[in-house]
């Protein structure tokens, strides 16, 4: 109901007199990746690389895949290039709050039965992993 | 009892027209009904449901209740229960039982409010339609063909279809008002700092809020009463002090000062959607408020500076998950890089697996001043946008999306069609604003939302500001089809 009435009562004026709608288009596809830096252009080794250190294994099979995913989001990433930000700090935090710091005192009750409760194999306390030294 | 407002649920407990087990049971009853039809929990004990809520029957008989004592409040799976699964949508966490809950949990429980269950999303946190969940895609009330935004779907779908009177989300680029405007609630992103984190499974730590998802601004106000205030165990939750924020819902607009980016209202934006907008700025115009044309001229770079901080700090934060301490662990690791690798090859799927990439390329050697720095240059530059707006105007709106709810399976391939969903809503996040999604009607039978973006812990204002459209139109009351949710 609130549709019907408001679309009969509302007549666009000033700001909204200006604008158009009807020409939908969709959204732009992010450009390629561009010349000005050419590290966009990131090649499968470099992806094993990066998933090397993230500790995540990728089949063989998905390697070429990724790669071409991850190639697309840099380049989209790569609009941030052309920017100027000479003389712009960096913002680390939304309200660029600092650390703030407590007092030096115990305040932790333990409770490590609990946490190692819910761990996938621990023994006498003590969290069990396979063998890192021969 | 299922269609009632929070608001309408407390008088309701508070007069005894009804107890809070039977409150409820009604839900209970509709979710084992209908949430086949949606997939928008993962995890609800009835036991665990009931209990609580005797609990609070016993509270409000001794005269004691606070505000919410005895409402049943469903929670994104990504707040710690203690003793209840939290999964964050992700085989990683799939017998993840912590023992301890997050803050926002302490908040309820300290009220006496029920907790319903825990609500499906997408893996970590990362998606905009539900569908990256280990747990399957949630589905729209609306027309169950359709995704219903994420990655706070299941909260959204859930208090669309009146499975729960209202539900928790978190919003790291637009998670809370994406959904809420596809599934046509309400929901509110307050600002960085407002709630607290601590117990909220981490995905990016400068970005991520937590809020309310409920059927009006005045029921959002309710939640945030009890969500918000500083919490000395979370070292980024701010000391300002909270309001009450139900005081100023019904203000007046007069003078009030909208201003309208006009990269909001170019190409991109439907233009159906442009129109129900115009029509929800309209109503507020009628009531006072100056519609004033503003400039955003760094929002486009809102995109490519969110995919590498977000990224960047998800891979930091997602570090965490080495198969050791809790969560998933692979079978027979022969090694410990074995273990580590693979347990993280198995427990996430692709979407967090490439964020976490992309994230640790921008954070590598060589590659950190020419990302993730310049990343955080230019969101200064959004931020000084939103700083010099609002030395002329009170709040800025605007189309929560570009357009309402796509099909599921559309863009579920096309990981930067998806990214694109948030280009009104990451911006707000990068500056760590509150912004909200209304319901503004519907297009071709499909909810979209207004977005209200405040000043820096200016949540009374936007709630004001929704609650004033509220009392004027009825698109919040606006219901899915009986068919889907009878």
């Amino acid at each position: 109901m609130g549709d019907v009435i408001f679309q009969q009562l509302y007549q666009p004026r000033g700001f909204w007199a200006r604008r158009k709608y009807d020409n939908f288009t969709p959204p732009l596809r992010p450009r390629q990746p561009s010349p000005v830096n050419n590290t966009m252009a990131i090649e499968q080794d470099e992806i094993e690389k990066i998933a090397e250190l993230a500790r995540i294994r990728i089949a063989p099979d998905q390697i070429g895949p990724l790669t071409r995913r991850i190639t697309e989001i840099l380049g989209m990433v790569d609009q941030l290039q052309a920017v100027d930000t000479r003389d712009v700090e960096p913002m680390a935090n939304p309200l660029d709050a600092v650390q703030r710091l407590r007092a030096d005192e115990v305040t932790e009750e333990n409770r490590r039965e609990a946490y190692q409760a819910i761990a996938p194999a621990v023994e006498n306390g003590l969290y069990l992993v396979p063998r890192v030294v021969e | 009892m299922h269609d009632k407002s929070v608001a309408q649920l407390v008088t309701g407990l508070r007069d005894r027209q009804f107890s809070s087990v039977e409150l409820s049971r009604c839900f209970l009853e509709r979710i084992a009904r209908l949430d086949s039809k949606y997939n928008s929990f993962i995890s609800v004990d009835e036991t665990a449901v009931l209990a609580l809520a005797a609990a609070a029957d016993r509270r409000i008989a001794a005269g004691d209740a606070a505000t919410l004592t005895g409402i049943p409040i469903a929670h994104k799976d990504i707040f710690c229960t203690n003793g209840m699964r939290t999964s964050c949508g992700s085989r990683m966490l799939d017998n993840f039982v912590p023992p301890y809950d997050a803050t926002l949990i302490r908040h309820f429980n300290r009220d006496g409010a029920v907790i319903l269950g825990k609500t499906n999303m997408d893996e970590f946190a990362m998606g905009s339609s539900n569908e990256s969940s280990y747990y399957g895609p949630v589905c729209n009330p609306w027309d169950t063909d359709l995704v219903p935004g994420g990655s706070s779907g299941g909260s959204a779908a859930a208090v669309a279809a009146m499975l729960a009177p209202a539900a928790t989300g978190t919003d790291t680029g637009g998670s809370i008002r994406q959904p809420a405007a596809f599934c046509g609630i309400t929901g509110i992103k307050p600002t960085y700092g407002r709630v607290s984190r601590l117990g909220m499974v981490a995905f990016a730590s400068s970005l991520d809020q937590a809020g309310p998802m409920a059927r009006s601004a005045e029921d959002c106000a309710l939640l945030l009463n009890t969500m918000a205030g500083h919490d000395p165990l979370d070292s980024t939750s701010s000391e300002l002090p909270t309001e009450d924020y139900c005081a100023r819902l019904n203000d007046s607009l007069q003078g009030l000062r909208i201003g309208l980016p006009r990269e909001y209202f170019g190409e991109g934006l439907d233009g159906q959607t442009a129109r129900r907008i115009e029509a929800a700025l309209g109503e507020l115009e009628s009531q006072g408020a100056t519609l004033v044309e503003v400039s955003l001229p760094h929002s486009h770079l809102s995109i490519p500076a969110y995919y590498v901080i977000a990224p960047a700090e998800a891979s930091t934060n997602l570090s965490r998950f080495d198969g050791v301490r809790y969560g998933h662990r692979c079978a027979d690791p022969v090694d410990l890089h074995d273990l580590y690798t693979r347990t993280r090859a198995e427990g996430f799927r692709d979407e967090v697996k490439r964020r976490i990439l992309v994230g640790t390329y921008a954070l590598s050697a060589g590659y950190y001043d020419a990302y993730y720095r310049k990343a955080q240059q230019v969101r200064r530059l959004i931020k000084q946008d939103f700083i010099d707006c609002f030395e002329q105007v009170d709040v800025i709106a605007g189309p929560t999306t570009p357009g309402p709810a796509f099909a599921l399976g559309a863009k579920s391939d096309d990981p930067l069609a998806m990214y694109l969903e948030d280009i009104y809503t990451l911006a707000v996040n990068l500056a760590g604003l509150p912004g909200m999604s209304v319901p503004a009607g519907l297009v071709g039978g499909k909810p979209v939302g207004l977005q209200l973006i405040g000043r820096h812990f200016g949540e009374a204002r936007l709630l004001n500001v929704a609650h004033r459209l509220q009392q004027a139109t009825d698109w919040h009351l606006q219901r899915p089809p009986a068919g889907e949710v009878a």
